[in-house]
């Protein structure tokens, strides 16, 4: 396989990372950049863990080719705290107790920080709609709903 | 009763910091220096025999540094718990034959993923197709294919328990129901998927997992390697989700080893969520026939049962699963006779195993769906019926469980309450609107029968230090239910310090004491216990210099807010820190270290005799529903659900509701839509767009009220959440349907399909 040499910027850093064509940007993070906080959950797109946001959008990592990040701006869950200075839906993740095992929190968190990023005033039915793709299989989703939405009446 | 400084109060996690930073380390974010990637050859076809295994060209591929075939192992059989080895059926590598689609036959390791999936298709296995058996009730017929040697019908486990008369109870009674209910198998989904790494160095395996019990994983993977259980240590990362199917040692834990010993290498396997679907647990489907006496007044007086459960290919910790099948028929409502049997079987699928609520969502959807039918048929109130049969505290069953506190009725009452039952119930059949209630009892703080006195307690220990930290090591997970703050809650109330200055270390058989793992809701009250006594052991130490220091006894110190003081005299004080170093000083440097357990003892026939104490306390549980159907396309929505649960005492309230709330999500998919659905042993839905799991748009209003009966035996009173919760669900949605628009359906999960069927029917009935 041709190696590619692909540029991009995570987390404010300007990245080059050496990848096989049918690497993903899950792959590109994970194994290329070894920054693991956005997790493998399934690999297609079905459970929302490896969700991260690129240009402004959430996207399920594992469903793009790192070869497709040329260029892109990409910020994943370490890219949200600023030292021990909690961005405010991480602190409202925590608590609301909206985390359980945590491993659908980093990509529940991307998704909603891409939706408040977008829509500073979402409805309940749009902050639904924006966590519909990702999977918690703990809790019972209203905490995670109710941490978003008191982000949201911060106006934050 | 004096004023907990922290227990009762609604704490962030201490692990919720990094979980929501990204910066937990789960089992496949870790890496070792020169790692390997693994992975598994299995097994096309449900039954065969293997006749030749060659692993040459494999071998051959440049970047592939070990593979593995049953051959490379001991060949030493495992399973899940120690005092039933005579029964344990299952090889890391299968040998002789394969008796699922998913079943274990080579393994490789690689320089990466893509060689090594490359080196699983260079792996010829050539079988010999064997007849083979999916239905458990043909599985037990004559004539059926033989799964595992020496085991008759294909019979895994089979258990009964009877108490009482039953003859006399079902003459005695006014009225006998009998009712068969089925479900489907189930999966547990965690969204981590099981993963492991392994490093063999010079005879001594490391192993980290994303297992919710080391230790037994410990126990099975030392028998099964043939080395000491020192020999073998197996720690537990941070853990995304069990649910009761992590609990079980694994194929891919051995093969992990195996590879790492052949290599040289660390290896990591982590299986993908198809493998995860295919290969791991299910909820055992259970087909119950449930016969059920009643007194005119709706008194149960006999309750017999017939449960079958499809075990899959082999046991493991599904070993217990018939047992719990009887047992949750003894709970939550009183029934003087009862005449219990529970057979698994074996078939050519994918294993039933332990998940949440073992045992209990499949009878409780039976039992307390039949509460409903004797309701309706007797004309007597739902709510009614089951309050006056409600086990309370004190109440002995008749198979042995004593009853230390029950707050059941007021579980009962609270759920009806918050759903507006009185003034609702009944009265929205126009809009095709209903209301159903569900009721369970759960066992906590127990281990397992047998084997070694830690197999039925629990350690903790709990060190000291002079900046005024305290070090608690405990062998228990959390798995994402809270249990590291729950215990860290427990210590820090018992030691008199913040939350913040407890530290833990979990889930490491070298370093910490044996624990269980995370199974039967045992953790906050048997470790819970453990951590209890062990700071308090560790707190008597520093008492006692402290008290030499005031020239006072003991008893008349107490610590609290960092401090220890002469009750009465808060002037006559030693800071917390101070009175740990006081203490090193006074002994030569001995650090302070408190020591702790918790055990409750069960008979070790108890899973086939039924009979005994299984646990030392029992929760209760109540759901109630509001569901509405649409009778033109036969979908649900459940609308709001009311839950009301006796914790005994909540530790952490926000912790438990999260608990709920996720059992509500777990039971509800139970009840309306999840289900594994198989074609000749083949899953036909392995993935999570197949496989439905409840969604943020799915999820109904749901309200907890947390009852706290607060039992002698907890810590603090504490009792337990999390597994049982799931129970009452189904059956609450189930009766809720029936209430809305009259049909019931006895089978899970409740499709559109099954309801407008079932509409049909009755119309044509008229």
């Amino acid at each position: 396989m041709i190696k590619k040499i692909v540029k991009l910027k995570v987390n404010g850093d300007l990245c080059e990372v050496m990848v096989n064509p049918n690497m993903t940007l899950l792959e590109l993070l994970r194994e290329g950049l070894g920054i693991t906080g956005t997790k493998r959950g399934c690999d297609s797109g079905e459970c929302g863990t490896c969700t991260v946001i690129m240009n402004g959008n959430a996207v399920s990592s594992c469903l793009v080719l790192a070869v497709e990040a040329e260029g892109k701006e990409v910020i994943t869950i370490e890219g949200l705290a600023k030292g021990d200075e909690l961005h405010p839906i991480q602190k409202a993740f925590i608590d609301n107790a909206s985390v359980q095992c945590g491993f659908c929190s980093p990509g529940m968190i991307l998704s909603a920080k891409a939706l408040l990023d977008n829509n500073a005033k979402p409805t309940e039915t749009e902050i639904k709609e924006a966590i519909a793709g990702n999977i918690c299989r703990c809790g019972g989703y209203t905490r995670i709903v109710e941490a978003i939405a008191t982000v949201r009446d911060q106006g934050k | 009763m004096e004023e907990n400084s922290i227990i009762g109060k609604a704490v962030p996690r201490v692990d919720a910091v990094e979980k929501a930073t990204g910066k937990a380390i789960y089992t496949d974010d870790f890496k070792l220096a020169g790692m390997l990637i693994g992975k598994i050859k299995r097994s096309p076809h449900p039954h065969a025999r293997i006749l030749r295994i060659d692993t040459s060209r494999a071998e051959k591929l440049p970047g592939v540094k070990a593979v593995v075939t049953g051959k490379d192992t001991t060949g030493r059989k495992f399973g899940t718990i120690k005092a039933y080895k005579a029964i344990w059926d299952e090889l890391p590598l299968c040998m002789d034959k394969v008796r699922y689609i998913g079943d274990e036959v080579a393994a490789v390791a690689a320089v990466d993923e893509d060689t090594a999936l490359e080196a699983l298709d260079l792996i010829d296995v050539e079988y010999e197709e064997l007849p083979a058996v999916f239905d458990p009730l043909e599985a037990m017929k004559p004539g059926a294919p033989v799964i595992h040697e020496g085991f008759q019908n294909n019979i895994s486990m089979q258990v009964f328990l009877e108490a009482g008369d039953i003859e006399q109870g079902f003459k005695d009674s006014y009225r006998v129901f009998e009712d068969r209910f089925e479900n489907v198998a189930v999966a547990h989904s965690p969204m981590e998927p099981h993963t492991s790494v392994a490093s063999y160095v010079n005879g001594k395996v490391t192993l980290w997992s994303s297992t919710q019990s080391p230790f037994v994983v410990r126990m099975a993977l030392a028998h099964q390697l043939d080395l000491p259980e020192a020999q073998v240590r197996v720690l537990k990362m941070t853990v995304g989700g069990g649910f009761g199917g992590k609990t079980d040692l694994y194929a891919l834990d051995v093969c992990c080893v195996l590879l790492s010993q052949k290599a040289g290498r660390p290896v990591k396997i982590a299986l993908t969520r198809q493998e995860e679907f295919e290969t791991t647990r299910t909820r055992h489907s259970i087909i119950v026939e449930l016969k059920t006496g009643v007194t005119k007044d709706g008194i149960i007086l006999a309750k017999q049962a017939r449960n079958i459960l499809d075990g899959g290919a082999y046991t493991g910790v599904g070993l217990v699963a018939p047992y719990l099948s009887n047992l949750f028929l003894t709970l939550p409502y009183k029934a003087p006779n009862i005449k219990l049997e529970a057979t698994r079987v074996y078939t050519n699928k994918v294993r039933g195993g332990a998940m949440r609520g073992y045992g209990s969502p499949q009878v409780i959807f039976a039992a307390d769906s039949q509460m409903d039918i004797i309701a309706h048929e007797l004309g007597i109130d739902p709510v009614e019926l089951r309050s006056r049969n409600a086990i309370t505290t004190g109440y002995q069953t008749s198979n042995g469980l004593r009853i230390t506190s029950s707050a059941f009725p007021e579980t009962i009452e609270k759920s009806a309450k918050g759903i507006a039952w009185a003034e609702k119930h009944g009265k929205m059949k126009k809009e095709n609107k209903g209301m159903g209630m569900g009721c369970s009892g759960y066992i906590v703080g127990t281990g397992v029968a047998g084997g070694t006195p830690s197999n039925y307690s629990a350690g903790a220990i709990i060190k000291l230090h002079t900046d005024g930290f305290a070090t608690l090591f405990t062998g228990a997970v959390d798995i994402g239910q809270g249990s590291d703050t729950v215990l860290s809650m427990i210590a820090a109330e018992e030691l008199g310090i913040p939350l913040s200055k407890v530290k833990v270390v979990a889930g490491d058989t070298e370093l910490t004491p044996f624990d269980l793992g995370q199974i039967s809701s045992r953790t906050t009250f048997q470790t819970g216990n453990a951590v209890k006594r062990a700071a308090a052991e560790a707190k008597a130490k520093l008492l006692k210099v402290v008290a030499k220091n005031f020239e006072i006894s003991p008893e008349d110190l107490e610590a609290k807010d960092e401090r220890i003081y002469v009750k009465g005299s808060p002037d006559k004080v030693m800071a917390f820190k101070d009175a740990v170093f006081a203490c090193q000083a006074a002994n030569k440097g001995l650090e302070v270290v408190g020591n702790g357990a918790f055990a409750h003892e069960l008979e070790q026939t108890i899973y086939t005799t039924g009979r005994g104490n299984y646990s030392p306390a029992y929760t209760f549980s109540t759901a109630a529903a509001e569901v509405k159907v649409d009778k033109e396309t036969g979908e649900v929505e459940v609308l709001k659900i009311h839950y009301a649960h006796d914790i005994g005492k909540a530790i952490n309230p926000i912790n438990v509701k999260g608990q709920v709330e996720g059992s509500v999500q777990m039971g509800m998919g139970y009840a309306l839509f999840e289900s594994l659905l198989f074609d000749k042993g083949r899953l036909l839905n392995p993935t999570l767009s197949d496989y439905k799991l409840a969604l943020t748009k799915d999820m109904p209003e749901i309200g907890v009220t947390l009852v706290e009966s607060d039992d002698p035996g907890a810590p603090f009173g504490a009792k337990g959440c999390g597994e049982g919760t799931v129970a009452p669900v189904a059956p609450s949605i189930a009766n809720a349907i029936f209430d809305a628009v009259g049909v019931r359906i006895k089978s899970l999960p409740i499709t559109p399909e099954k309801i407008l069927n079932a509409l049909k029917e009755k119309e044509k009935a008229g």
